[in-house]
């Protein structure tokens, strides 16, 4: 009975010890968002140098300019337009590719799948002035659906984690519909993909989240031209310009970003729990 | 399901490349223009495009207007020269970036005489090249004479006396804790500093074989560097002076919650600094500093904003005479009554308006102890900046202890590595 009691005690110290330690940890995870959102209600137009972090008069001032003066709205339409055809691309090409590597056999097989990952290895954008290059014969520079292209051109070589989880499925469900004489893609939409629901929405948040805050092929493709900017060249634009940031942008910058980032918290929200089910799923068989 | 779902994406492909496909071909006879202009002034340049599409009725224009500063003109230019503005704006540094990539036109016939007839010699000349015995070639119509530096003060705390000499600046500001903010680490501060005592560099080009600098002379190292250093010391070692890292929006910040007294800029932020200061906004030339027993009037970096003329454009007698439009007098008038631009026409300098405001004034005392920022070595910036940085960070010093080396080392030191 003793014995029980101390151990219920030097559990409650652990528990105490870490979960300060996890609310200390969290506190520092949440500080940046916390200032962006503070900052973007200062009414005055002290800029990001000013040593203080309340504001000294509250406003929603940012967020009134930021949709009156800006192309604020232009480029976050641009950039929904964008992140959802992608999404859209990728997640066909990513489920299809994998289930073409994890259930069919064939010749190229496995030297495919090493060329994909060697190739993934390489940060996209060392090819970025080529393909500018081939972009601009074709004329799809400073143009939505040139960008379009670019981020959904390599969608195939994220199939790895995908694909990890389609070979969790067993193989015996394919064979038994087969049996029935079921065809190759009625067996990948009818029996697949209802059981791949977790990793289906995995592949939907990667798939949205990186044309969203993506910045380097973005500014590189629209370069100057504002009514084609993504929020992340647009916001820069803003940086570049020490007019501008002596007269609030700094807060109207803040804004920007606490609007910007609505669309992806909502999404995690909404999605969290498939999300962890996808990675931790995709990953039990490499 | 899935057929809708594939016939939608295919459809939804071909109306996209359709509709990019009738941009790039339609609006036949337009005369199609793209115009680069600064991020701050987008409105008033499309106010300037659609008043010079009102000033030719009998053309019809489609103009563009995209975002580039005039300090990364040659950077926006280069990525693809084809393909960039028809007209751009560049500061008169850019010149020989952006002549080595063959990004700017040459100006000739009426347009240059006008351009004559109504700027600045000097305006002029740095948008130009002249090299041996051939005529000069321009290449920039100005716009601006306003990239140069001086003097922001609050004047409830310096009076007009004050600011006249750099050592009553200091201990006003001392005295009354204020700050001073002058980025003495950004090389274009820097720079003045060592003008001031007579350093100079010179550049020599091959014309031949674009642009290749042959030749850097420079002297920074010379007596006249220990001045400016002991100079840079006097103002970096009170304890008025705001640090390193001073920039545009640390001072415009600093005015506006009252830590700053004093700040060193441009015209660009002068409207954020007098809505913060009101009637106590002050501006003035540079103050003099004594370090070897006389005043000596500080100098500054100055430069030209111009409008240049893409070659490559389609269309380019149309581009220049957007360029003309956007550079003549009505337009710099306009400019420097929305964001202080100072112009570089002589007759809009002469205005009452202009000539009697004090940050056109100021600006205008300033250039007349300034060193136009044109044929500047390009491994300038880096070792100058770092230097001034080292006098901030008192790592060196007149009189070395262990831990110090001297101005003179130092000098030599940021000297060899300008010249490579």
């Amino acid at each position: 009975m003793k014995r029980y009691r101390s151990k219920k005690v030097s559990e409650r110290i652990s528990l105490t010890l870490i979960y300060t330690v996890l609310i200390i940890i969290s506190l520092i995870w949440l500080i940046p968002f916390l200032m962006l959102i503070i900052l973007s209600f200062r009414g005055e137009t002290a800029g990001m140098s000013a040593d203080y972090l309340f504001p000294k008069e509250w406003s929603f001032n940012s967020y009134v300019r930021l949709f009156t003066e800006t192309k604020f709205l232009t480029w976050y339409g641009n950039t929904m337009l964008v992140s959802i055809v992608v999404t859209v691309f990728q997640t066909i090409i990513v489920l299809m590719t994998s289930y073409a590597l994890s259930r069919l056999r064939f010749k190229m097989r496995k030297p495919l799948m090493n060329l994909m990952l060697i190739l993934g290895m390489f940060p996209g954008f060392l090819s970025m002035t080529a393909v500018y290059f081939v972009l601009r014969e074709i004329g799809l520079t400073q143009n939505l659906l040139g960008l379009i292209l670019v981020y959904s051109a390599s969608s195939a070589m994220q199939y790895y984690i995908c694909k990890g989880f389609f070979d969790t499925i067993p193989k015996s469900l394919d064979e038994a519909a087969r049996i029935d004489g079921a065809s190759r893609h009625t067996v990948f939409l009818k029996i697949i993909l209802p059981l791949a629901k977790p990793i289906i929405i995995y592949t939907i948040l990667t798939a949205f989240i990186a044309p969203w805050g993506e910045y380097m092929f973005s500014s590189f493709i629209m370069q100057n031209n504002p009514d084609k900017y993504t929020v992340a060249v647009g916001m820069q634009s803003w940086l570049n310009n020490a007019t501008l940031m002596s007269d609030g942008y700094f807060s109207i910058f803040c804004a920007a970003a606490v609007i910007v980032s609505i669309p992806i918290t909502a999404l995690f929200i909404w999605l969290q729990r498939y999300y962890v089910e996808g990675i931790t799923g995709g990953s039990v068989k490499g | 399901m899935k057929k809708r779902l594939v016939s939608l994406l295919v459809c939804g492909v071909l109306t996209a490349s359709a509709v990019a496909g009738l941009t790039a071909c339609g609006g036949g006879d337009k005369i199609k223009l793209t115009v680069w202009g600064s991020a701050a002034q987008q409105e008033t340049l499309k106010q300037m495009v659609a008043k010079f599409e009102e000033a030719n009725p009998d053309k019809k224009y489609d103009i563009k207007i995209g975002i580039s500063e005039e300090q990364f003109a040659y950077e926006d230019v280069q990525r693809d020269p084809d393909s960039a503005a028809d007209v751009f704006n560049f500061s008169n540094d850019q010149l020989i970036p952006l002549l080595r990539v063959g990004g700017l036109a040459r100006i000739g016939g009426t347009y240059l005489e006008t351009i004559k007839a109504n700027n600045d010699e000097r305006a002029i000349a740095s948008g130009s090249i002249k090299y041996g015995t051939d005529d000069e070639k321009v290449y920039g119509y100005p716009f601006s004479s306003d990239n140069g530096y001086y003097l922001y003060y609050d004047k409830s705390v310096l009076s007009e006396t004050d600011v006249e000499k750099l050592e009553t600046i200091i201990s006003v500001c001392e005295s009354k804790g204020k700050k001073i903010g002058w980025a003495l680490d950004d090389p274009w501060y820097t720079a003045g500093w060592f003008f001031t005592f007579g350093c100079d560099y010179r550049v020599d080009y091959d014309y031949e074989q674009n642009f290749k600098e042959t030749n850097i002379e420079i002297n920074f190292n010379n007596e006249g560097g220990i001045l400016a250093s002991k100079a840079m010391a006097k103002l970096a070692n009170s304890k008025a002076f705001a640090g390193s890292g001073t920039s545009n929006s640390t001072i415009t910040t600093g005015f506006e919650t009252g830590a700053y007294a004093v700040g060193v800029s441009g015209t660009w932020i002068g409207n954020s600094i007098k809505k913060s200061l009101g009637d106590n906004y002050g501006v003035c030339k540079l103050p003099t500093v004594n370090v070897s027993g006389e005043d000596k009037q500080l100098y500054s970096y100055m430069g030209y904003k111009l409008f240049g003329v893409n070659p490559h454009s389609s269309n380019i007698k149309e581009a220049h005479n957007l360029a003309a439009f956007l550079t003549s007098s009505d337009m710099q008038k306009l400019r420097f009554e929305k964001h202080l631009t100072g112009p570089s026409d002589k007759n809009v300098a002469a205005l009452d308006a202009v000539k009697n405001d004090p940050t056109f004034a100021a600006l205008d005392a300033q250039n007349a102890f300034s060193v136009e920022q044109t044929s500047v070595p390009s491994s300038f910036w880096s070792p100058v900046g770092s230097y001034g940085m080292n006098i901030i960070d008192k790592l060196v010093s007149d009189n070395p202890t262990d831990e110090q080396i001297s101005y003179q080392k130092q000098l030599d030191a940021m000297v060899k590595k300008i010249k490579g």
